[in-house]
């Protein structure tokens, strides 16, 4: 199969992949303490030597500067680059398995879902005589913050799919309904934000504090093990979903024309949702609530590229890490030196964006 | 390319053959029986017309054909095996289908939702691209290929639509078919202007004689008597007839089915049966 549109790794994907490097540069370089180019070729050499400890041959006056690259920032730029691939890729998945644009994970409620089973991992582990604030940066701590996150998540997209689209022997909902999506979206949020409340009601201030830091979303608890957990998550997820992309492409014409060409709709969106709510999960667990990168990167890469997935998908992952560590790197420069939790930057872009495809959706002829 | 060698090499032997076969099929939905007790069998390389009123279950019928709905009774059975049998990918090598409205609100070019009806298929790009731009052009849809689908019309869309259901058991630009290959078709011709009926009904008989199976619902009964071989009629779950044109559509039969009086008279070119209401 070949056209035009589909041919190849087009321009838009070189450029993607011209700016990462260049973007997290300079997520190194910007902050408090600014950092230049020179001093971070001089200390770059040294990230990666012997896990962040070794650095004898650097410059005793660059030793400060390296502390804070490699134990804050490159952390923290590499989870945030982590996390908005997952959530881009995550967000354009939905919206081709729900056929509708406006199926960003954090408005259908997965992200709330995921939140609150966080927020369960965490008071769960505070009672269970763990001490949460010692123990949760331990890969124990983070493995069942990021479980109880995948639980919560992929029962709130079960939910949300389930109500939206008809049952499979029910043909004559070959759409989901988007009113019922976001509704439901709005019942899961609801539920799961009376869920957070009642449980900060019941713990203590210091796990109270935590769970509305994640609420808001926030990077700066990036650490080494954070990032490596990410990595194992969020990269296989992405190099899965790519493989969905001609059944996601067949799926947007309607669930009995995808079978009708061949595709397992059933397996295919169990499977979707699964690591769709893994990489949603794993991204709220590690880096708080993020919302609207699925929504904005998908919907600004269609009108550029088309909603053929074989390119979507791969540039969703491109565009949402990028999208994720400018935005980080503006949360940390326009407070300076407080800083600005980075869902609050992304839903600032999202929300208008998210309200004007709410007004166009009858040029998708939906309702 | 591959796609030569699939071409149809017996085809006096296998029309004699029954493509699909509905054994005694009954389907319930809702509690509500909308199909009983039905029995016909489509004859390879034949086009066999669906007629019958609203709701007399015909769009129930073709879920059947194309196992999207299980048969609460009896069976369907495709190239002797039951349909319920066949994987998605093997049945998408064997059966094409256009549901009545199609819900795509992705802005997709036309050329590449007309390149979908290839996914099942891997006969290589040359082919298909030569595949899929021969179909463009035999419905008039070239000049729309890097057009976006939802800013067409809604004749252009079932068009294209038609293309890529087409595109899928056609495996050569000569309009060669795969072998024992069936098109389900729910009512195609509703959004199409009189010329474009005609093109694609004539297109239909043009691939029906190269092999390909054709169960086509309708609603214009003389469209149906003009180019189909076998008609067959349901009335609310029943099917009251199947036979020849001549023996289906009398006056009788359609006051019988569609409640109306009419006149029928030989069509003046083809003989046909030519169905006139009654003013």
């Amino acid at each position: 199969m070949m056209s035009s549109a589909d041919s190849g790794f087009g321009l838009v994907g070189w450029i993607l992949c011209l700016f990462t490097p260049v973007m997290l540069l300079l997520g190194l370089s910007v902050g408090p303490v600014p950092i230049d180019s020179q001093q971070l070729l001089q200390i770059l050499p040294f990230l990666f030597t012997d896990v962040f400890t070794d650095t004898t041959g650097l410059d005793p006056a660059m030793a400060g500067l390296h502390t804070i690259i490699a134990d804050i920032r490159l952390p923290r730029t590499l989870l945030a680059w982590l996390v908005g691939a997952g959530l881009a890729i995550s967000g354009a998945a939905m919206q081709g398995l729900f056929r509708n644009p406006l199926a960003d994970p954090s408005i259908i409620g997965v992200t709330s879902g995921a939140s609150l089973g966080a927020s369960v991992a965490v008071v769960l582990i505070g009672g269970g005589g763990l001490n949460f604030f010692t123990d949760v940066e331990q890969w124990g701590g983070l493995s069942i913050l990021v479980t109880g996150a995948f639980i919560g998540g992929l029962l709130a997209a079960l939910i949300v799919y389930r109500l939206s689209t008809g049952s499979s022997d029910h043909l004559s909902s070959s759409q989901t309904s988007v009113a019922t999506m976001l509704l439901v979206g709005i019942a899961i949020t609801a539920l799961a934000g009376a869920g957070n409340s009642l449980l900060a009601y019941m713990t203590d201030n210091e796990t109270m504090r935590r769970i509305s830091l994640w609420n808001m979303g926030g990077l700066d608890a990036a650490s080494d093990r954070r990032v490596i957990l990410a990595a194992c998550i969020i990269i296989p997820a992405v190099l899965l979903l790519m493989r969905f992309a001609r059944q996601l492409d067949a799926m947007l014409l309607g669930e009995s024309e995808a079978r009708h060409l061949g595709v397992d709709v059933q397996r295919i969106k169990w499977s979707l949702v699964v690591i769709v709510a893994f990489a949603v999960a794993s991204s709220v667990a590690l880096a708080g609530v993020i919302g609207f990168v699925g929504l904005v990167v998908p919907h600004m890469l269609r009108m550029l590229i088309g909603p053929g997935h074989r390119r979507l998908l791969p540039y969703s992952a491109l565009a949402g890490g990028l999208l994720l560590v400018a935005a980080d790197i503006v949360a940390r420069i326009v407070l300076s030196p407080a800083e600005m939790p980075v869902g609050v930057i992304t839903a600032l872009l999202g929300a208008p964006l998210f309200i004007i495809l709410l007004r166009q959706r009858r040029d998708y002829g939906m309702y | 390319m591959v796609c030569i060698n699939m071409m149809h090499s017996q085809q006096s032997q296998e029309s004699q053959e029954s493509r699909i076969i509905f054994d005694a099929v009954s389907l319930n939905r809702d509690g509500v029986e909308v199909l009983s007790d039905i029995s016909l069998a489509l004859q390879a390389g034949t086009i066999t017309a669906l007629l019958g009123p609203n709701g007399a279950g015909k769009t129930s019928l073709l879920h059947c054909a194309s196992s999207v709905m299980a048969c609460s009774r009896g069976r369907v059975l495709l190239n002797g095996a039951d349909i319920q049998s066949f994987t998605p990918p093997s049945l998408a090598q064997k059966v094409a289908v256009l549901p009545q409205q199609s819900g795509l609100n992705f802005p997709f070019v036309v050329e590449d939702v007309v390149a979908m009806g290839r996914y099942p298929h891997s006969d290589g790009q040359l082919c298909d691209r030569a595949i899929i731009h021969n179909l463009m052009d035999l419905l008039h849809i070239r000049d729309l290929a890097q057009r976006p689908y939802t800013a067409l019309s809604g004749g252009e869309k079932q068009r294209t639509q038609l293309a890529r259901v087409l595109s899928q058991l056609i495996c050569s630009p000569q309009l060669d078919v795969y072998d024992n290959s069936v098109l389900l078709l729910d009512e195609p011709i509703a959004a199409l202007d009189m010329p474009h009926q005609t093109l694609l009904m004539n297109l239909l008989q043009q691939l029906a004689a190269k092999g390909l199976t054709i169960f086509i619902a309708l609603h214009d009964v003389n469209l149906a008597a003009t180019y189909a071989d076998k008609i067959a009629l349901l009335k609310a779950g029943h099917l009251i007839a199947f036979d020849s044109v001549s023996e289906v559509i009398t006056e009788a039969m359609i006051k019988q089915v569609y409640d109306i009086e009419v006149d029928i008279i030989a069509h003046p070119k083809t003989a046909k049966p030519l169905v006139i209401p009654e003013v």
